[in-house]
C-alpha cells in the first residue's frame, strides 16, 4: 500500500513536471516582445555616402545613457528566433528634424547587411530579449 | 438475477448518453455563440486611436497619407484635444506607446498626446473563443488528471490495461491543452512585462480599461467596452453551463460508482 502511494506521488510530480514544461514552451512564445523595426537609408549625397539615416525615436534612454536596439537571429531550442542586441556605442553624429545621421559600423552588421533596429517595442527592451518583429511570424 | 445485471448495464450507458448529449448541446450553444460574436468582432475598429494635445495641419497629414497611413479626424475633442485614427495602408500592425516620437516620425512634428491600439483590442476581443474553452476545461481537466493518475497507481501493480489507459487519458489532456494555447494570440501589451503570473497587472490593466474616463466620450471606445462586455456575459454564462454539467456527470459518476463497489461487495460475500 505504501509503494503504491509513493509511486502515485511520483507519477503526480513527474506530471506536475510535464504540465509546466509543455506550458512553458507556450509562454516562452507569448512573452516574446513586440517589436517594430527600421533599416537604416544610406545617404545618397557624395561627401556623406559612409553615413545613414534613421528615426531619432530609434535612440532609447536609460539611466546608462542613449543606445540602439537591434535585432538579430539565434539558434533556439525549437529552431531559429530573434533578439535584441543592445548597441551603446552608436553615436548621433548630427540630427536634422527627427532624422538622426549615424556612421556605416552602427548601420551595418559584421556581413555588412543593414541592421534591423527597433523603433517602438510594447515594453521597455534590455539586452538579449527575445522578440518578434510585428506583422511577422 | 439476469434482468437485475441488464439494469445495471443499462444504468452505465444512460449516463455515457447523458454525457455525449450534453457536451453535443455545449458545443452547438459554442457554436452559436462564436458566428454571433465573430460578426460584433469584425464591425470592431482597427488602428491607432490618437488624443492629441494641438491638431494636426492638413500639410501633416497629407505627409502621412503618402507615406500609406490613413488617417480619419474623428472630433475636435473638449477644449485643445483633437482625437484621430490612424491606420496604415499596407496593413502592417501599428505599435505606438511613444505618441510624441510616432507623431514626429509621422507627422514631422513632436505632438504630446495619448493612443489606444484598437488594432490589439480586436485581437483580444476575437479570443475570448479559445480563453472561454480553457476557462470551461478547467474542472473536467482536474478531474481527468486525477483520474488518470489513479490508473497510473495501477501500473505498479502490474495491471497494464488500466496504466495504459491512465498515460492514453493524459496524453490526449496535454495534446488538448497545447493545442487550445497554441491557438491564443494575445497582444503582448496585454501581458505583464516581466513574467506571466502578475496577476496584479491583469486586475490594475482590467479595472483601468473599464474605469478609464480618457476615452469614455468616443463612440468607438464604448463599441468596444460593449463588445467585451458581451462577450464576458455570453462566454461567462456558456462556462457556468459547461462547469454546471461537469459537476452533474462528476455527482452521477460518483453514485454510480460507489453503487457498483457495494453491488461487488454484495456479490463477494453473499
Amino acid at each position: 500500500m505504501r509503494k503504491k502511494k509513493v509511486w502515485i506521488a511520483g507519477c503526480t510530480v513527474f506530471l506536475l513536471l510535464l504540465i509546466c514544461t509543455v506550458l512553458s514552451l507556450r509562454v516562452e512564445k507569448m512573452m516574446r516582445i513586440e517589436v517594430e523595426t527600421v533599416s537604416p537609408i544610406q545617404c545618397t549625397e557624395e561627401e556623406l555616402i559612409d553615413m545613414f539615416t534613421l528615426p531619432v525615436s530609434c535612440f532609447k534612454e536609460d539611466e546608462f545613457g542613449t543606445a540602439l536596439y537591434y535585432v538579430e537571429e539565434r539558434e533556439g531550442l525549437f529552431g531559429k528566433e530573434l533578439y535584441v542586441v543592445k548597441d551603446e556605442n552608436a553615436a548621433v553624429m548630427w540630427e536634422e528634424g527627427n532624422k538622426a545621421y549615424i556612421l556605416s559600423q552602427s548601420a551595418r552588421n559584421d556581413q555588412g547587411k543593414l541592421r534591423k533596429i527597433v523603433d517602438y517595442s510594447a515594453w521597455p527592451l534590455e539586452d538579449g530579449d527575445a522578440v518578434v518583429i510585428a506583422g511577422e511570424e | 438475477m439476469m434482468e437485475k445485471e441488464r439494469k445495471k448495464s443499462s444504468r452505465g450507458i444512460v449516463l455515457f448518453l447523458t454525457a455525449l448529449i450534453l457536451l453535443a448541446g455545449l458545443l452547438a450553444f459554442h457554436m452559436l455563440i462564436g458566428r454571433g460574436m465573430e460578426k460584433q468582432i469584425e464591425k470592431l475598429p482597427e488602428g491607432i486611436l490618437l488624443k492629441l494635445a494641438e491638431p494636426l495641419e492638413a500639410g501633416e497629414i497629407t505627409k502621412a497619407e503618402t507615406a500609406g497611413y490613413e488617417i480619419e479626424n474623428i472630433e475636435e475633442g473638449s477644449g485643445s484635444v483633437s482625437v484621430y485614427t490612424v491606420r496604415k495602408t499596407n496593413e502592417k500592425p501599428l505599435h505606438v506607446n511613444q505618441v510624441s516620437d510616432f507623431t514626429w516620425n509621422v507627422f514631422g512634428r513632436q505632438i504630446e498626446g495619448e493612443s489606444l491600439n484598437l488594432s490589439s483590442h480586436r485581437t483580444m476581443a476575437s479570443q475570448a473563443v479559445y480563453l472561454s474553452w480553457l476557462i470551461a476545461l478547467l474542472p473536467m481537466s482536474v478531474i481527468l488528471l486525477i483520474v488518470g493518475i489513479r490508473k497510473l497507481g495501477a501500473l505498479q501493480e502490474k495491471q497494464w490495461r488500466q496504466g495504459v489507459e491512465g498515460v492514453l487519458m493524459i496524453g490526449a489532456w496535454l495534446v488538448v491543452i497545447y493545442f487550445l494555447t497554441g491557438k491564443l494570440e494575445i497582444p503582448r501589451e496585454f501581458l505583464p512585462p516581466e513574467q506571466i503570473l502578475d496577476i496584479r497587472f491583469y486586475v490594475d490593466g482590467i479595472r483601468g480599461f473599464f474605469a478609464d474616463d480618457r476615452w469614455t466620450d468616443l463612440e468607438l471606445y464604448q463599441t468596444l467596452r460593449a463588445c467585451y462586455n458581451q462577450e464576458v456575459e455570453i462566454y461567462g454564462a456558456w462556462v457556468i453551463c459547461g462547469w454546471i454539467g461537469t459537476l452533474i456527470f462528476w455527482i452521477a459518476a460518483g453514485v454510480e460508482s460507489r453503487n457498483q463497489k457495494k453491488r461487488e461487495r454484495r456479490r463477494q460475500y453473499g
